[in-house]
């Protein structure tokens, strides 16, 4: 999973923004700062006032991998990822 | 999306029954089910549409961190929490140079200089408006822990608090219990003696100390200080603070 | 809550450190500040700093925290599913080997003063030379002892004793002197040997990890560029816990990265003014809790545990809770709550919860309070108090924050009279906690505030006027002026750029700018003042170093090992970035992110006893069936209210999710949940005949104070540390059967 750890470069998100065709806008969300601590969730919450119970945005929790032996070394994921409404 | 989702019912829902929209607000008693029909259908933040706003920078105490905070603060209504773009525990301004005055940032409401705010400080606006809070002082009328209580004035808690007396007498069981107050208890600088304590063979050649001690004060988070050990060590002139 | 041996350092500095261990802390999830941590963590650490590629992080945890989550992200990062409550082991382990493999800072650890120190162009130095007795009590050698004059310790240099400030060069490390027939061994000595009790095998069984990660480990730390050993409450909150937070900060002092740029800091330093104190009251005596005492009574060994001033700056409350019922030290006659929530916080709290209902033990209660708390909702009066966002005051930071901070606290909402400065809160009846205690004192016409409070002419009638002359002294002026950059800036901030963050000043390497304390100092290893202080349940003399141990009673002996094969899983906690103790599950737009939690267990456990998740399960601790005895007869009036799932017995049942974040034999279950007050319907309260505002989800969840096992000896307490005062927060022994 080496590919996960290696950082997108400004330069190659830069030349993501430049393709032709008419304006679109892009949500870029980078997971490595991510650390699913909900902050987005109410950030949302706040701007959008929504009802107790009702969120807009979310972030899930994904676990790679399983952990039951403890005698050996764990090979474990996981992974946060915010889910915006993208309105 | 249902029409309850929409943003700005919550101040139509509410205005008459919770907040006014006015610069000092006047919170009402509000019915249990009143606020759950609120909290559950609508916006669960005030959200004035339009009016005077203000910013107004200050700590954040959802947690024990310090970390600054900035409030949009519309017609006297708090509308959005975020962090304190002047703090350095919510924003990174070392490229910017030595801050000293409001303008060294861009950090108004629109402003490119934003701090930013955990979860749980961002939803302090919930806690500034939660229908769970208190609202007047209040003294048991069931034995404790019943659940029974009624509301009273501050000049009456106080009095009772500091003066003492047969405050409980209307509850079963405690029709003849007297309890010292406050202000005596102290003012008793008396020793410990055998009569407040079985385990004088225990006590230090100096004693436990004045009787004063038998007043104990607990926090849980105390960012009040210097006032408050201040109250409890200087004022009141006992050695424990204890904390959580 | 206290942190041994606090004066060293506490926190990591995550922006230049290349290796770094997490121990029992969950580094992006909790501890203070969370975001500023995270971010510093993530974009400094491992993006900014120049040996980001390097960057090695490595958790230490029973559980699979977010932070372990992000360190293993990238494939470098590893987890290390420590057992609860072995800490020591892996500790002292890692100090074997380092020790024995030359994995320490050997020039570093031989000065032996300032004078050295400064030549070497180091600013601190350690007391590794320095000699110390071999019987107890163990004390320093002394100048005077050796007969060569005023001096507080005494080094060997070439096997000749000499005053420590005397010395002119490096001291000998490993050595030892003998002394009118007493023999005297350096600190470095006496650490190794303490070390060399239990082989790393031996470790590594006891914490239930693969064989070779202990020396894996601290081979890899030893040899990386700036590595650093943190910890928050995971080794600390526990029975062991003064010495955990001592090996720690000992391993941390052998690679010499104490106040260190990229080091173990203390980081910050805040800005403060002043207010005068106008006839102020002297406390004198013993504390209600027998803490920050020496015992010194007439019987040998005293009812309840006494607690060091030294070790225990903050005092032990638990032990004023389980003492009051029997009014030992004296007497309670009356109990204010500020802030704050026992009856549900405070571990084992069947015995807090018993108290406060007791009449005759608390005469008097009163509580400030925003919320009918767990703990209001038991007192007489509660006076309310108004929220963070409608007060006056101001608080400092935390590491890695590293320059001067202090941030002022102000009401958002809500009117100050122009006149007499008194705040309205939005909620007209409600008072600011400041102005509550204000109005106490002067009732009680207590010194220091009132008239003349601060001094002649400066009266302290509220809130503001504290604050205002607060913050007109030292390092502030100007007070609370609304025009002035102090008010309008939120506080005072030193810009945190590197140039003021560290210290080029020493040839060895940079230096943060604010260590704790003095800037030049020495550091212990070897604490004389825990090896001088005795326990006061046992009357023998505790040791100044570091043990191999695990959970301990107050009289400092292990668990009866029969516990451990009738309760062979552990009851472990766990905190989620959203929550804290007791303000956030009726925070609902917090509550409603997770909207209950579990009991967390390994899958290893699940298909043990056949459960998936969502089922159920019970639990019971070795002394969670006293609630059953006439110890507990007024909580028992309350138990199904407000802890729906007691099912008799002492069992409890729990909902169950099956997850590879938990390690096996762990029965892990998130604080912050199950509420009975403070909004949840379990704790219904009526005000003038009328039901009060409540809702279903504030008091969803499981609760699991009431599990945790009371001390053997004392019966009513959880375990808590002899020396440091921390409770036993995880490791519980616990039996966990399918229902």
């Amino acid at each position: 999973m080496s590919e996960l750890g290696t950082f997108v470069s400004d330069e190659v998100l830069e030349d993501s923004f430049k393709k032709p065709g008419p304006k679109q806008y892009t949500l870029w969300v980078d997971l490595e700062y991510c650390v699913g601590c909900h902050a987005c969730t109410m950030a949302c919450k706040g701007e959008n006032n929504t009802p107790v119970g009702v969120d807009y945005n979310r972030v899930m929790e994904i676990e790679v991998g399983e952990f039951k032996n403890q005698k050996e070394k764990p090979d474990l994921r996981v992974y946060f990822v915010p889910m915006p409404c993208m309105h | 999306m249902a029409v309850a989702m929409k943003r700005r019912t919550f101040l139509k829902v509410s205005a008459a029954a919770v907040t006014a929209a006015a610069v000092v607000s006047n919170f009402k008693d509000a019915e249990a089910a009143e606020w759950k029909k609120q909290i559950g259908k609508s916006g669960s933040q005030p959200d004035p549409v339009e009016g005077e706003m203000k910013i107004v920078r200050s700590v954040c105490l959802m947690c024990h961190g310090g970390c600054g905070i900035q409030a949009k603060v519309v017609n006297g209504e708090l509308a959005r929490l975020t962090g304190n773009p002047y703090h350095p525990n919510t924003y990174d301004y070392t490229a910017k140079g030595d801050i000293v005055e409001e303008s060294d940032l861009d950090a108004g409401a629109n402003g490119k200089d934003v701090g930013s705010l955990c979860p749980k400080g961002q939803a302090g606006i919930f806690a500034l408006y939660s229908p769970f809070r208190l609202q007047h002082p209040l003294k048991r009328v069931g034995p404790r822990g019943s659940g029974k209580w009624k509301t009273i004035s501050w000049e009456q808690a106080i009095k009772e608090i500091c003066h003492g007396g047969h405050l409980f007498k209307n509850v079963p069981g405690e029709e003849n219990r007297y309890v010292e107050g406050v202000k005596s208890i102290l003012d008793n600088t008396k020793p410990i003696g055998p009569e407040d304590s079985a385990y004088m063979d225990e006590a230090p050649p100096g004693g436990w100390g004045p009787k004063r001690n038998q007043f104990v004060w607990a926090h849980g988070r105390n960012e009040q200080s210097p006032l408050t050990p201040r109250f409890v060590l200087e004022a009141a002139g006992v050695p424990h603070m204890l904390n959580h | 809550m206290n942190l041994p041996p606090y004066e060293i350092g506490n926190y990591c500095d995550y922006e230049y450190c290349d290796y770094l261990i997490s121990m029992g802390s969950n580094v992006t999830a909790a501890d203070y500040p969370m975001q500023t941590r995270a971010r510093y963590l993530q974009k400094f650490g491992k993006r900014l700093n120049p040996d980001a590629k390097n960057f090695k992080h490595v958790v230490v945890d029973p559980r699979f925290t977010n932070g372990a989550a992000k360190a293993t992200h990238n494939g470098v990062g590893e987890w290390v599913p420590l057992k609860p409550a072995t800490d020591a082991y892996f500790l002292l382990g890692m100090i074997r080997w380092m020790i024995e493999n030359n994995g320490y800072k050997k020039e570093y650890v031989t000065i032996p003063n300032e004078k050295v120190a400064k030549e070497m162009g180091y600013r601190n130095w350690t007391d590794m030379t320095y000699l110390v007795s071999t019987t107890k009590p163990r004390k320093y050698l002394s100048g005077k002892d050796v007969g060569l004059g005023q001096s507080d310790f005494v080094v060997l240099v070439n096997g000749q004793p000499k005053m420590f400030q005397e010395a002119d060069g490096l001291a000998d490390l490993d050595t030892s002197y003998v002394l009118n027939g007493v023999e005297y061994r350096t600190v470095f000595r006496l650490l190794r040997e303490r070390a060399q009790e239990h082989t790393l095998a031996e470790s590594e069984a006891v914490c239930d990890i693969p064989a070779g990660t202990i020396a894996r480990i601290a081979q890899e730390f030893s040899s990386a560029k700036r590595p650093v050993i943190e910890m928050f409450r995971g080794p600390v909150q526990q029975s062991n816990g003064w010495y955990n937070g001592q090996a720690l900060c000992i391993v941390n002092m052998l690679v010499d990265n104490i106040d260190r740029k990229g080091g173990y800091i203390s980081g910050h330093k805040n800005y403060w003014g002043d207010v005068k104190a106008n006839g102020k009251r002297k406390p004198s005596g013993i504390r209600a809790d027998t803490a920050k005492a020496v015992y010194q009574g007439k019987k040998p060994t005293a009812t309840r545990p006494w607690y060091s001033g030294f070790a225990v700056p903050r005092g032990v409350t638990p032990n004023f809770f389980s003492s009051v019922r029997m009014g030992y030290p004296y007497k309670n006659k009356a109990y204010l709550n500020y802030y704050n929530d026992p009856a549900y916080t405070m571990p084992y709290n069947q015995e807090t919860i018993e108290a406060l209902l007791d009449v005759k033990a608390m005469p008097l209660t009163f509580s400030i309070d925003a919320y009918m708390g767990e703990t209001s909702a038991l007192c007489d009066y509660v006076l309310p108090d108004t929220e963070y966002l409608e007060r006056i005051g101001g608080f400092k930071t935390y590491p890695p924050v590293k320059t001067q901070v202090f941030g002022v606290r102000q009401p958002v909402v809500g009117s100050i009279d122009p006149k007499t400065h008194e705040y309205k809160a939005i909620r007209p009846d409600t008072k600011m906690g400041d102005d509550i205690l204000i109005m106490l004192a002067k009732e009680c016409g207590l010194p220091t505030f009132g008239k003349d409070g601060g001094g002649p002419g400066v009266h302290i009638n509220n809130s503001w006027d504290f604050w205002n002359e607060f913050y007109s002294h030292k390092d502030f002026k100007g007070g609370l002026d609304p025009k002035g950059s102090l008010v309008k800036l939120g506080g005072k901030f030193q810009n945190p750029a590197p140039k003021y963050q560290y210290t080029k000043n020493y040839s060895s390497g940079e230096y943060t700018s604010f260590p704790g304390g003095r800037q030049v100092r020495v550091l212990f290893a070897f604490l004389e003042k825990v090896s001088t202080y005795k326990n006061a349940m046992t009357g023998e003399y505790m040791d100044g170093l570091p043990m191999y141990r695990t959970i301990v009673d107050c009289k400092e002996q292990p668990l009866d090992p029969a516990i451990y094969k009738e309760y062979p899983m552990q009851l472990h906690t766990n905190k989620e970035p959203f929550h804290t103790q007791s303000r956030t599950m009726n925070n609902m737009w917090l509550a409603s992110i997770k909207p209950q939690n579990y009991a967390e267990i390994n899958p290893a456990d699940a298909e043990r006893m056949g459960v998936k998740t969502g089922d159920w399960v019970k639990a019971k601790s070795p002394s969670s069936a006293q609630i059953d005895t006439d110890m507990y007869k007024n909580f028992r009036k309350h138990l199904k209210e407000f802890y729906p799932n007691y099912i008799g017995k002492g069992w409890f049942k729990f909902q169950v999710r099956i997850t590879s974040r938990i390690r096996p034999g762990l029965f892990s279950v998130c604080q912050s949940y199950g509420r009975f007050g403070a909004g949840s319907p379990k704790g219904k309260w009526h005000m003038n005949g009328k039901e009060q505002p409540s809702d279903e989800r504030v008091g969803a969840g499981f609760h699991i104070n009431p599990l945790y096992m009371a001390d053997p000896v004392l019966k009513n307490m959880v375990l808590v540390d002899p020396i440091g005062g921390a409770t036993q927060s995880f490791g519980t022994p616990l039996r966990v059967e399918k229902i």
